[in-house]
């Protein structure tokens, strides 16, 4: 089509490899998976809340990169269009599974008790370094806040926070605008944070 | 009354743009105005320094390796598919 001009091919740090098995080197194969393998696992994990259900999302996930890298056009990073794999994947064990879906509103994510919440008493859990924080009680408690987030809040905050995306290619990965990322990502962080405060004033 | 009753206008406004603003998202001026904010409001800053620990330590958390009895199975079940091909 005249119209339709060709995309450029992004250079990252996997174009190398992914063009040797795209020529054929399909003995690579062990190399990619083997990078992707335990991300893949963990936001399969995040996601489904199931080991079971984070397997599956795993093979599937694989078995479709594999399936379809010869057609891959190397427009978008590697790793943009395996999660974009994934996420999908995701979306089709959520119907499998009649996850339902709600929204976050504004008075689900304000300070409940803003009252007390005075500049003095800043918590002093804010002040200790993440590292310090992160014993196994509070990799729980976080665990817990963002299992229960709704499931397109949570894809949010996994890909950006967890995994790293910049909000432009989470809203590439999930086919919505840069300004739904960024307004979902902020619920589901203060909806976390609401559980983190309620956890650290126990 | 429900919660946002209890806010300003624009500290809702603010708060709305916390993420942002930790994220390095906002020009000049929006920062600006969020600095200002959080150094003159006492609550709204306490909600900022919570929200912005919150951000580091989902970001800390740890993955977990994937059972080796999956994985084995996973690298053949594609190996099997790359064969066939």
């Amino acid at each position: 089509m005249e119209n339709q001009q060709k995309k450029p091919i992004i250079k990252d740090e996997d174009s190398d490899l992914i063009l040797e098995i795209k020529n054929g080197r399909t003995d690579l194969y062990e190399t990619l998976l083997s990078k992707y393998e335990t991300r893949i696992y963990n936001f399969g994990l995040r996601m489904c809340k199931d080991v079971s259900d984070a397997e599956d999302l795993v093979q599937e996930t694989f078995i479709n990169i594999f399936r379809y890298l010869k057609d891959f056009r190397m427009e978008s990073k590697f790793k943009n269009w395996a999660y974009k794999i994934a996420a999908s994947v995701c979306m089709k064990i959520k119907k499998r599974n009649n996850v339902t879906e709600t929204e976050l509103s504004l008075d689900d994510i304000l300070p409940a008790d803003r009252e007390k919440e005075v500049s003095s008493k800043i918590p002093s859990w804010v002040n200790q370094p993440a590292e310090a924080l992160m014993n196994k009680e509070m990799y729980l408690e976080i665990k817990r806040e963002i299992d229960n987030l709704p499931p397109s809040y949570r894809i949010i905050l996994v890909l950006r926070d967890m995994e790293d995306f910049s909000t432009r290619e989470v809203s590439e990965i999930l086919d919505l605008s840069e300004s739904n990322v960024k307004v979902r990502l902020h619920r589901a962080r203060s909806f976390v944070r609401e559980g983190l405060k309620r956890y650290f004033n126990d | 009354m429900t919660d946002n009753e209890k806010y300003s206008n624009h500290c809702i406004q603010m708060f709305e743009v916390y993420s942002q603003y930790l994220d390095g998202e906002l020009d000049e001026n929006q920062r600006t105005e969020v600095e200002h904010h959080i150094e003159t409001c006492s609550e709204c800053r306490a909600c900022f320094m919570t929200l912005k620990k919150t951000k580091e330590l989902c970001s800390k958390m740890p993955r977990v390796k994937a059972p080796d009895d999956f994985t084995s199975r996973l690298h053949s079940r594609i190996r099997n598919i790359l064969d066939c091909k």
